[in-house]
């Protein structure tokens, strides 16, 4: 079973969605220069590495011939690396608007207790990082809430 | 947010809803800190610190070194305190525009004046030794001098125009006025006579003095 938007057609664009525009052009080509096709990539992507991490912990020595060799498990690797933190900046964005709101009404002091963290590290988190734009929905996930990337 | 409980004892909004640091104990002792460090830690403090290894050296480094070293340190240290002490009250509720204590600055004025006084102590006696020619030491008391009667006529001119607070805030000047006229008094007991060179001095900052006040009270008006 896999989830797959808008049935079969899925492009580049779509399966890097997490990666910067400019440099969407330059990761494709690395693949197809392996021979990896556009579905390998959404698979190693739609069960967040999950194939990958069971394949590397055997102690086969074959463990990346099913994949199509080392170099293609090092890249594979890399993008679901890079979708998290992709992730992670989308959830700390989030994280500081909801910080940022609560230091309006709250100390420091009590936001800080609350959310287990230094008093100095409060502001840092509040003030955010990355603002976007950020994926609408991960490839595990159909395309729900809304479609395509939130600025 | 009924789920979520101040920790810090601040007042009740209806008696007091804006609140600075000096309200809240925790945070009244961090700014302290603060006010000590920049106090403490201020350019003229530093000025003093310089001119003090300076002259127990006389090279040039190590006092501009030394010098720059404690304000920079004065003012990140300073608002890393005062920060702190923020951190106490809800930025809704923050009192950001009210000003210290007078006693604090006032505290702080007098700190500023003896440093001030010592630094110019220590120039007065470099300017004692024999190598400074007549002149150059006659320029300076006429300097000094006309710093001297620029900073009461300042003083006159705020308590003449200013009301209540103003006022009030225009006597923090006092300590350094003192200092400056002390300076002239002990300096003028060894200098013998007013020459070309004292006039000249004096004149010169009478006139930098004026241009000064008058950029002063023209960008103020024309903003």
């Amino acid at each position: 079973m896999s989830c797959q938007p808008r049935g079969d057609t899925v492009d580049w664009d779509e399966v890097l969605a997490h990666r910067p525009p400019d440099t969407r052009a330059g990761v494709r080509d690395r693949f197809l220069a392996c021979g990896v096709t556009i579905g390998q990539v959404h698979a190693a992507l739609v069960d967040g590495g999950d194939a990958l991490h069971v394949a590397a912990g055997t102690d086969d020595p074959q463990w990346t011939k099913p994949f199509g060799g080392p170099l293609v498990v090092a890249l594979l690797a890399a993008e679901v690396s890079s979708l998290a933190a992709h992730l992670n900046s989308r959830a700390s964005a989030v994280r500081a608007r909801a910080v940022d709101e609560l230091l309006a009404d709250f100390s420091a002091v009590t936001v800080a207790a609350h959310l287990g963290i230094s008093r100095q590290k409060v502001y840092d988190i509040g003030r955010g990082g990355v603002s976007g734009p950020f994926i609408g929905h991960v490839p595990w996930q159909p395309d729900t809430f809304r479609g395509g990337t939130t600025p | 947010m009924n789920d979520i409980i101040e920790i810090v004892d601040l007042p009740d909004p209806a008696v007091r809803p804006l609140v600075h640091p000096l309200d809240v104990p925790p945070a009244r002792r961090e700014l302290l800190r603060s006010w000590l460090l920049t106090t403490f830690a201020s350019p003229a403090v530093a000025l003093c610190i310089a001119a003090l290894i300076w002259f127990t050296g006389h090279a040039y480094l190590p006092p501009v070194l030394a010098g720059v070293t404690i304000i920079v340190f004065g003012v990140v240290a300073g608002r890393w305190f005062a920060d702190r002490a923020w951190d106490f009250i809800p930025r809704k509720r923050q009192d950001r525009g009210r000003a210290l204590p007078i006693s604090w600055d006032l505290v702080g004025a007098i700190v500023a004046a003896v440093a001030l006084f010592v630094t110019l102590l220590l120039v007065a006696h470099r300017l004692d030794q024999s190598d400074v020619s007549r002149p150059v030491r006659d320029a300076t008391l006429g300097v000094a001098v006309a710093v001297a009667l620029l900073m009461i006529a300042e003083l006159v001119v705020r308590l003449v125009i200013g009301r209540g607070a103003a006022r009030r805030r225009a006597l923090l000047s006092l300590p350094a006025i003192v200092a400056v006229v002390g300076i002239v008094v002990i300096v003028h007991r060894d200098v013998s006579g007013v020459s070309a060179a004292t006039w000249w001095g004096a004149g010169g900052m009478v006139v930098f003095g004026v241009v000064a006040v008058t950029g002063k009270l023209y960008s103020s008006v024309v903003r």
